[in-house]
Formats: structure tokens, C-alpha cells, sequence
């Protein structure tokens, strides 16, 4: 018995040591087969996540062009910065890959021209198509440098049922919708349910303020900044914005706006509180299919408080959603722009964006807008539009500062003041 | 006599002393009762995420934590064939075996070399091991990536085995060498008397004795390779060759994920990680007739 | 009595002739007679020493595979990234020039990473008390071998086998105010439940009990692979003399426990000291900088706000930190064993 033990002992590490030789082996001539045998094209793209509608839209492509295999990467959002950056700088980057508008993100177009990854596409058939504001977030010094597919709103979304319930109306201003709070706390609604757990969505209330502010006091001053006169740097006007906005976001907890621990609350709970009636509105990115969803029988609609009253303190700010670049040591960078040109066409633009429940940025005429943002359609027919600030701001770091430090406005943890000099802080670099 | 050793440890009620009254047997049944209800209480968020499985995305996104309206194995299917999940679970299986392999078998004979031989050299192998501890691997992304790329092993499973056996050397070196510290050394001696080399020693005496570690190094390490995710994304992602978890997580988008999905695919993978857990926990215990009790 | 070793007695052509050290007969002699005999038995310099005549000790060329794998995927890009942390690299530039110490100061001296510093002190010092606490006392539990107690230990092993973002994931909404824990509070009439995650008070301690879960799954399989290795007949000598439960734990587990413990705080305290994939899982470093840990820190210099050199030089000092803790903490196991 005792021998037979050690006999299975002998084989145990003979086998061990065989299929540790094995499986390197077979992993290595797998590994070395796949690497160089086809004679197609082979495209690599990246995006951050599943693009809905994505793969169908290269599966026709393909069809069209046999020579030409387009393969998709898609990556966790924070995982995306290093996954890039580091294939980048190793020199392996993608041929297309997601990238973020301005210069408020490591991989933002702005970021990534500096180092010259990016080819220029000026050329490209597209780029008169764009709206100026879509024309303004990937133009940096004169070059385009993305294809911006499509971009998302920030506005408010409420319930009908809740607002009737407290007789109040879609505000009009700061002031209104103060006085709304008040009203909807009476008969038990909470006003503003926000998803504030979730880092961007507690900048959005400030970001939509400041927004207005800006546009209020300078109307032009969105061209401004992409025809490149002005920068958020030294911009005194956008400084104050940015008080504005803070000072308006803690009036708000004040005034008690806000569902209690709201950066507790997740963006999906928060949906579900407007969705239910529990809650009247919330700041949010567009999710309307998700109000819908939640509750079937409700009725919803969207709109933009502006400051003061007046119709030219309203701004609508957008966030580009869905950017693409070619890779400028790409060599395919033919091909690469040649599938860029494809998904601009109107007829795979506006099917992406119907599937991402976005606006495309390209024209797309007869363009049905969701039936959420009607109540936006006359601000983006005027071209009455901003984006986000994180799209303008010179540095990666305000967006994730504003983040911090509007939890510290939302916690009482810090001032309006003290918040405002830290954001400012980042804009001087 | 097999069964003694097994009520080995401190806290075990005294063995052959009282026999098997009633009120031991209830006192038992009451402790066992307990300790199931807060095995429960403590895994109840797994078994959520079990549950979260079996819903659709916009469920889980209306009422993550509600109960199932409706079971449905959608999610699976997708899972399976839009995450490429078969594949997938074929390579991290291969991945994760030859990755522990190399961890058992290296790990051991450095720690053999480090506690056995003593000296200052030693010493200092062992502190140049532990530094691998130490540095984050977000920092050593970059010059990992480029040598990878030099050895033109971007994309192939290789990389993902060198770099899991290379970064997790450190800590079963240090578990093999709290171990064998407590090893004593005369089964070895004797063995060199009787003029077997260092490899035969290895072998016939220190594999066997270090048996319980080994399991534990397995144990760890085989969840740790499963689910790592930083780094393989960058060696693998977006060949065939991509792991469970890389495959997993393109469910996560920037401003949504589809977590039904990801929840499902997660059961999936789990499934093999537990079956060689209850594997490994047999043989811990079947390693105790081998170990080196005197 | 028993001979579990016979395997290696039997086997060709090693021949095993055990001596009477490794096994002295410990019944009746006496509590600290037992805690002695324990030690002598199995302390590795007292052995050495014993048998150091007749051995031939380990050439380094065993330590080369392991080393060699080590030193070329692990140790040279370590090296090899310091190098940035002297320079003003944005990480995407195509320039780069040496700025010396500076990165190393402006750490240093940054008010953000002293909060991040006292933050991951704090969640070190709690995982591995946590951890070590909790996986011992379910090691203890369900070290006897039956079905049951195997099922057990699986389950309390799952957390760990859970990756982070899965588990941040579940744990948002088990936190949320009006998650379970909330319900919990409200049924047990508790008062107002905490914030959890969205208090800056709290969350942090919120964020550490989520680590705790999964760390002590670890624990708990390098403490049971420890309970395998304790020699039966010193508890049996233990009981003989009356000691109880209590004392052999005192006594006899713990002490001959060290070696696990030594591995099993290493490891917990490493993971808080590098904590990372939960905190970026459930707060991302909020609300405010409440959770910010050095890690999160090193992630959004290096990979967020594009200063590579800043990062890398955080990243040097952490492995300095790191190393300094860990070699501290097994030269203090050693040496309780050695004095001991």
C-alpha cells in the first residue's frame, strides 16, 4: 500500500510536468497562428463598453467590403484610461479608438493631439455636416481630430403626475424652482430626487447652471471658446459661472431639494424614485427609456429651469457621448476614415443614436426626437446649445475635482466658496 | 488511527470523553444551526448576485435587490454567446492551471532555498522577493506592456502566464516559507545521509510535508488569477484569447451596464473556481496523513 | 503511535530514519513543558543547528527559476517605471526632462495625500484586524472534518472568490438608504440608519467592511492549511493535564499558529496598504476625498490627470512603505518565535 502511494506520487509529478509542457506548448502555437495569417484588412477599434447596435452596423460594412474586418474592443469605462494610454504610449494603439471631446479627459482629443496621436480628418465628408457646438468639441487648433457620432442632454426629467399632484409647473428659473421644492415637500413628494452617488451626476446641477449663467451674460460666448478666443482658463465670466453654479446647488440643499443621503443614492434608484412618483424631478444624462421602464403607465417630461426667467438665460448643455479617432500611426488609416465616413452617413447615424437614446451630432434629417425631450426641441433647433464643461475645461483634472468637491458641497462638508476656489484652482493648471 | 489526526486543534470538544450524550448531540445541532445561519447571512450577497442572474437588465436596474418576477436564462445565453464565454472559460482554465503549477512548483523550491539555506544570500532573496509585494500594478503597467510587446507576446495567453506566475511568486514564497520554518529538518537530513540529491529531498520529503500549504497556495491563487482583470485586459484583451473576466466586463459601459449579463456570465465562471475549491479542501485533509506530524 | 511519514520511510532509493526530536512523547508532561516542546520540535534554527553536521544546505541554482521568472515580469518593471518618477513626463508627450526630487516632494508635501495616507491607515489597520479576527474564528469552527463543515468553509470562501467590481457593485445597493441594511436598522429600531457609503463619516469604515468580507475568506484558508500542520498529540497532552478550551487556544493553537498568522497579516495588511479595487468599485475616493487611499491616488495622477512622473514617484514610495510594513511584520513574527 505504501509503495503503491509513491508509485502515485511518481506519476502524479510526471503528469504535472507533462501538462505543464502541454498546455504552454498548445497555448504557444495557438498564440502564434492567429497572428499573421489573413490577408483582409484587419481594423482594431476600441470603445468604452458595448456600443448598442454597434456590431450589426460593422457586420453590414464588412458585407460591403469584404477586404475589410473591423474587430471591437470593448472596455469597462475605468479601465479605459490606462488600458489606452498604455497601448499608446507602448506604440500598439488601436486603429479607431472612443475618445472624449476638448481636453477634459486623458484621452481627450485635445490631450491626445498634443502628443500627435491623432490623424486630422478635415477632409472627411462629414465635417461640414457638423453643428458648431459638435464642430467645437473635436477642433482643436483648426484640426479635426474625432467624429462626434452622437451626444446626450442634461436637463431635468419630472413626473406629470407628481407635478400636478403639488400644482406646480416645469420652473422657468432659479427662483421657481425653489418655490416648486416647497411646494412638492408639502404634499409629500421629495422635489429633487438625484442619483449623487454617481461621480458626474452630482456636477450636473451646478455644470447646467453655470451653463446658463455664462450663455446669460454672453451669448456668443460658446463660439468664443470653439473658434479658440477664449479659453475656461481666463475666462473671469466662466469663473463666476462656476460660482453660480455651486452657490445655486447649495441653496438647493438649503432649501431641502433633496431626498436625504442623496450621494448615497444611485442613478438607477433615483429614476425609480421620479419613475414611481415618490420623488418630482431629477438632473439627469438622457436615460428616458428608463423612466418607461420603471413605471409604464407614467408620464414624463423634460425641461431647463434657466436662471432668471427670461428665454435667452437658458442654455441646453449636452455631453458628446460617442466620439471616434484614427489613430495617426495607424496603417490603415485609409480604411480606418473610410468606416468613419460610413457610420456618419445619416442612415447608420441615426440608427445608433436611436439605439443609445441620444441626439446625432451629424445631420440626420427627419431625426424623430424622443418624445422625453420635446419639451428641449425648441433650444436644439435654435442651435441654443453648450456642452459640458468637462468638454472645454484645459485640464483632466477640474471634471474629477468638481466631482469631489460638489460632494462636499452635497455632504455640508464644504462652502460654495471653498468649492469654487478649488475648481478655479485646476483651470490655471 | 486516520481518524485522530482529523480532530486535530483547540477549540474541538474533547474526543472520547462523555461519549455521545443527548445533550451533546443537541448542544451540536444548536451550534451547527447557527453557524449555518450565519454562513448564510455572511454569503447573502453572493447568492444576490446569483439571483440578479436570472433578470433582465432594465429588472435589475427598476429594483436591484426586489424579487424575481420571472426567471429567465437569457442572460446565460447571451452571456455565453455574445461574451464568448465557452472560449474564454477554455483559456483562463489553462491560464490559471499552468500559472498555479509554476507557483507550486517554483515557489517551493525558493522557499526550500531560502529557509533551508540560511545565509545572508538568502536574506537577501527573500527581501527582493517580498519588494514584489510592494509596488501597485498600476505602476508597473507601462514597462510590462513594452517588454511584452518586445517579446511579441501581446495577444497570446503566454503573457498572462508569466505575468501571474512571475506577480504572485512573492506571496507563496512567503507562505511555503512560514511553513517549512516549522518543518523539522531531520527527515531531510536523513534522506542527504542516505545520499539523495536536493531534488530527490524536494520530492520525497519536502512535497509531501508542505502539502497543506500547497493546498492553501492553490486555493488562493486560483481565484486571484480567475478574476484578475487589470492586466490581462491589456495582454489579451480583444484577441481570442481574452479571459472570463475581460470578457465579462465589456457589459460595462460609461454610463450604463447590463448587469443581468454581467451577473450571469459571473455565475458561469464561478462554477469551475468551486469545484476546484471543494477539490483542494479534500486533499487539505487527506494532506494530513502526509504532513509532518511527529 | 500513528506514522504518518511512512510514505517517505518506504520510499526508494530515500530512506528515512526519523529522530527522536521531532516527536518527543509530550503526554503528562505539563503545560509549559508542551508550549516548549512544541517550539523545539519545529523551530527551524534550533533544527538547524541539530542537524547542521550532516546537511548539505541548497545551492542557489534552485532559486533561479522562481527568481528569474520574478526578476524579468516583476522586478524590472518596477525598476524600470522608477525611472519616470524623476522626470516631468505627462505620459503622453513625446519629451520628458529630469526634475529630480521634485515629484517626491510634491507628494509629500500634498494636503490630498495626507488625508489619503491616514485613510489607507485606517483601512490597513481595520482589514487586517477585521480579516485575521474573523477568519480565524470560522478556521477554529470549521476545522473538523465533516460534510457539512466542507460546505461551510466553501461559502465563506466565496466572497473572495468574487472579483471587486462585482462586489462593489452589490454592496452600493445593500448600502443604499433604501437597501437591506436600511431595513435592518428600521426592524431593529436602531434610530436613523447611518449614510454608509454616501456619509463622509462613514463610508470609509463602510468601504472596510466590504474588504473584511472578502480578505477573510483568505485568512481562513492559510489559518486552516496552519491548523493541519499543529501536532495532535500536544493537544492531547494539553487535555491530559486539564487544560481547557480556552487554554489549549491560549496555549497551543495560537502559538503554534504564528507561521500562518505571519503570511495571513502580511497579506491583509498589503491589500489595505494598496486598497484599490473596491474603493474605485463603490465611491471612487468619495463623497468629497472621504475614501481617496494611496492607490486611488496613484491611479488618477498616473492615468487621469496625465502627471505620469507625479504618480510613479507616489508609486515609489508606497512600495517603500509597503516593503517597510511587511518586513517589519514578519521580522516581528520571527522573532517571537525565536525568543519564544
Amino acid at each position: 500500500m505504501q509503495k503503491k502511494s509513491t508509485k502515485k506520487g511518481t506519476y502524479r509529478s510526471g503528469a504535472y510536468v507533462l501538462a505543464l509542457a502541454a498546455s504552454t506548448l498548445l497555448a504557444s502555437t495557438l498564440g502564434s497562428v492567429s497572428a499573421g495569417a489573413s490577408t483582409t484588412v484587419n481594423l482594431k477599434m476600441t470603445t468604452v463598453g458595448t456600443e448598442p447596435g454597434l456590431t450589426q452596423v460593422i457586420s453590414n460594412y464588412e458585407k460591403a467590403h469584404p477586404g475589410v474586418r473591423i474587430t471591437v474592443t470593448a472596455i469597462p469605462s475605468n479601465n479605459y484610461q490606462s488600458t489606452l494610454l498604455t497601448e499608446l504610449r507602448g506604440g500598439n494603439g488601436p486603429d479607431i479608438m472612443f475618445v472624449w471631446g476638448g481636453y477634459g479627459n486623458p484621452m481627450a482629443v485635445g490631450e491626445l493631439a498634443s502628443a500627435g496621436y491623432l490623424a486630422r480628418l478635415n477632409n472627411q465628408p462629414w465635417v461640414p455636416t457638423l453643428s458648431s457646438t459638435g464642430k467645437s468639441v473635436v477642433d482643436i487648433n483648426g484640426a479635426v481630430l474625432a467624429l462626434p457620432m452622437n451626444y446626450e442632454v442634461v436637463s431635468f426629467f419630472y413626473n406629470k403626475m407628481a407635478f400636478q399632484k403639488a400644482h406646480v409647473t416645469p420652473p422657468a428659473s432659479f427662483a421657481q424652482l425653489v418655490g416648486d421644492c416647497a411646494a412638492l415637500n408639502k404634499v409629500g413628494i421629495t422635489p429633487i430626487d438625484e442619483g449623487n452617488e454617481v461621480g458626474y451626476i452630482n456636477t450636473l446641477i451646478p455644470a447646467i447652471f453655470a451653463d446658463d449663467y455664462v450663455y446669460w451674460k454672453d451669448p456668443t460666448f460658446y463660439q468664443s471658446l470653439a473658434a479658440g478666443k477664449v479659453s475656461l482658463a481666463n475666462s473671469a465670466l466662466w469663473r463666476q459661472g462656476i460660482k453660480v453654479g455651486n452657490e445655486d446647488y447649495a441653496q438647493l440643499f438649503k432649501d431641502h431639494c433633496f431626498e436625504p443621503n442623496s450621494t448615497a443614492t444611485t442613478d438607477t434608484e433615483s429614476v425609480a424614485a421620479v419613475a414611481s412618483g415618490h420623488a418630482g424631478m431629477n438632473a439627469m444624462l438622457t436615460e428616458f427609456e428608463d423612466y418607461h421602464a420603471d413605471n409604464p403607465k407614467g408620464s414624463f417630461g423634460s425641461f431647463e429651469p434657466g436662471l432668471t426667467g427670461s428665454p435667452k438665460s437658458v442654455v441646453l448643455t449636452m455631453d458628446p457621448s460617442f466620439l471616434l479617432a484614427v489613430n495617426a500611426h495607424s496603417h490603415y488609416e485609409t480604411q480606418a476614415e473610410a468606416f468613419l465616413s460610413y457610420l456618419a452617413q445619416p442612415v447608420q447615424a441615426g440608427y445608433l443614436s436611436r439605439l443609445s437614446e441620444d441626439i446625432p451630432s451629424v445631420r440626420v434629417n427627419g431625426f424623430r426626437m424622443p418624445q422625453l425631450f420635446q419639451g428641449l426641441s425648441s433650444l436644439i433647433n435654435k442651435d441654443q446649445e453648450g456642452y459640458y464643461f468637462s468638454s472645454y475645461s484645459k485640464s483632466p483634472q477640474t471634471k474629477t475635482v468638481w466631482i469631489a468637491e460638489a460632494e462636499d458641497i452635497a455632504t455640508g462638508t464644504a462652502t460654495p466658496q471653498q468649492a469654487t476656489a478649488a475648481v478655479v484652482k485646476t483651470l490655471n493648471g | 488511527m486516520s481518524a485522530i489526526s482529523v480532530w486535530a486543534g483547540g477549540a474541538v470538544p474533547a474526543r472520547g470523553r462523555g461519549g455521545h450524550s443527548i445533550q451533546r448531540r443537541v448542544g451540536t445541532l444548536v451550534g451547527r444551526a447557527g453557524l449555518a445561519i450565519a454562513t448564510v447571512a455572511f454569503v447573502s450577497p453572493v447568492l444576490l448576485s446569483v439571483e440578479m442572474s436570472f433578470r433582465s437588465n432594465t429588472a435589475i436596474n427598476v429594483a436591484p435587490l426586489a424579487w424575481p418576477k420571472s426567471l429567465s436564462l437569457s442572460n446565460f445565453t447571451t452571456a455565453w454567446s455574445a461574451g464568448g464565454l465557452g472560449q474564454a472559460l477554455l483559456w483562463s482554465a489553462v491560464i490559471a492551471v499552468v500559472s498555479v503549477m509554476w507557483l507550486t512548483v517554483a515557489g517551493q523550491v525558493l522557499a526550500y532555498y531560502i529557509v533551508r539555506r540560511g545565509n545572508r544570500l538568502a536574506s537577501v532573496a527573500l527581501l527582493y522577493v517580498m519588494a514584489g509585494l510592494a509596488f501597485p500594478a498600476p505602476s508597473r503597467l507601462l514597462p510590462l506592456y513594452e517588454l511584452m510587446l518586445s517579446l511579441h507576446l501581446i495577444g497570446n495567453p503566454i503573457s498572462v502566464m508569466l505575468f501571474q506566475g512571475a506577480t504572485l511568486t512573492p506571496l507563496s514564497v512567503l507562505i511555503y516559507r512560514s511553513f517549512l520554518q516549522r518543518m523539522p529538518i531531520e527527515y531531510e537530513d536523513a534522506a542527504y545521509v542516505d545520499g539523495a540529491g536536493h531534488l530527490q529531498v524536494l520530492r520525497h520529503v519536502v512535497v509531501p510535508m508542505l502539502w497543506p500549504s500547497s493546498v492553501a497556495v492553490a486555493s488562493l491563487k486560483i481565484g486571484m488569477i480567475w478574476n484578475d482583470f487589470f492586466t490581462p485586459l491589456l495582454l489579451v484583451g480583444g484577441s481570442t484569447y481574452a479571459t472570463v473576466p475581460v470578457k465579462i466586463y465589456t457589459f460595462v459601459g460609461q454610463y450604463t451596464a447590463q448587469w443581468g449579463d454581467i451577473f450571469a456570465g459571473l455565475t458561469l465562471a464561478v462554477i469551475p473556481v468551486i469545484i476546484v475549491f471543494i477539490l483542494l479542501q479534500r486533499h487539505l485533509v487527506e494532506g494530513l496523513g502526509a504532513g509532518l506530524k511527529g | 503511535m500513528r506514522s504518518p511519514t511512512a510514505r517517505q520511510d518506504e520510499a526508494k532509493p530515500v530512506r528515512v530514519e526519523p529522530t527522536s526530536t521531532g516527536r518527543s512523547p509530550v503526554v503528562g508532561i505539563g503545560l509549559r513543558r508542551v508550549r516548549d516542546a512544541a517550539r523545539t520540535s519545529v523551530h527551524p534554527r534550533r533544527a538547524l543547528r541539530n542537524g547542521g553536521a550532516t546537511a548539505q544546505r541548497p545551492g542557489f541554482r534552485l532559486a533561479l527559476p522562481g527568481l528569474g521568472l520574478y526578476s524579468v515580469f516583476v522586478a524590472y518593471p518596477a525598476v524600470a517605471t522608477a525611472y519616470y518618477a524623476f522626470t516631468n513626463w505627462n505620459g503622453l508627450a513625446q519629451h520628458w526632462h529630469f526634475v529630480g526630487l521634485k515629484n517626491f516632494v510634491s507628494v509629500l508635501s500634498s494636503g490630498l495625500e495626507r488625508t489619503a495616507f491616514t485613510n489607507t491607515l485606517e483601512a490597513t489597520v481595520g482589514i487586517a484586524l477585521g480579516a485575521n479576527i474573523l477568519g480565524l474564528a470560522i478556521a477554529l469552527l470549521l476545522q473538523k472534518r465533516s460534510r457539512f463543515n466542507y460546505v461551510l468553509r466553501l461559502l465563506w470562501f466565496l466572497p473572495a472568490a468574487l472579483p471587486s467590481i462585482v462586489a462593489g457593485y452589490i454592496w452600493t445597493f445593500i448600502y443604499s438608504p433604501s437597501g437591506p441594511l436600511d431595513k435592518v436598522w428600521v426592524l431593529l429600531h436602531l434610530g436613523a440608519a447611518p449614510g454608509f457609503l454616501g456619509s463622509p463619516n462613514e463610508a470609509l469604515p463602510s468601504i472596510i467592511a466590504i474588504a473584511i468580507w472578502q480578505v477573510s475568506g483568505y485568512a481562513m484558508v492559510l489559518l486552516l492549511a496552519g491548523l493541519q500542520a499543529i501536532d495532535e498529540q500536544l493537544h492531547e497532552a494539553a487535555r491530559v493535564d486539564g487544560a481547557g478550551v480556552l487554554q489549549r487556544l491560549r496555549f497551543v493553537t495560537l502559538p503554534l499558529l504564528r507561521p500562518a498568522f505571519a503570511v495571513s497579516f502580511v497579506f491583509s495588511t498589503v491589500t489595505g496598504l494598496l486598497l484599490f479595487d473596491v474603493v474605485v468599485a463603490t465611491t471612487n475616493g468619495g463623497p468629497g476625498y472621504a475614501t481617496e487611499t494611496l492607490a486611488t491616488q496613484l491611479y488618477k495622477q498616473s492615468f487621469e490627470y496625465n502627471n505620469f512622473g507625479w504618480g510613479m514617484a507616489m508609486g515609489v514610495l508606497m512600495g517603500i512603505l509597503v516593503l517597510g510594513v511587511s518586513a517589519a511584520m514578519l521580522w516581528i513574527f520571527n522573532r517571537k518565535e525565536a525568543r519564544a
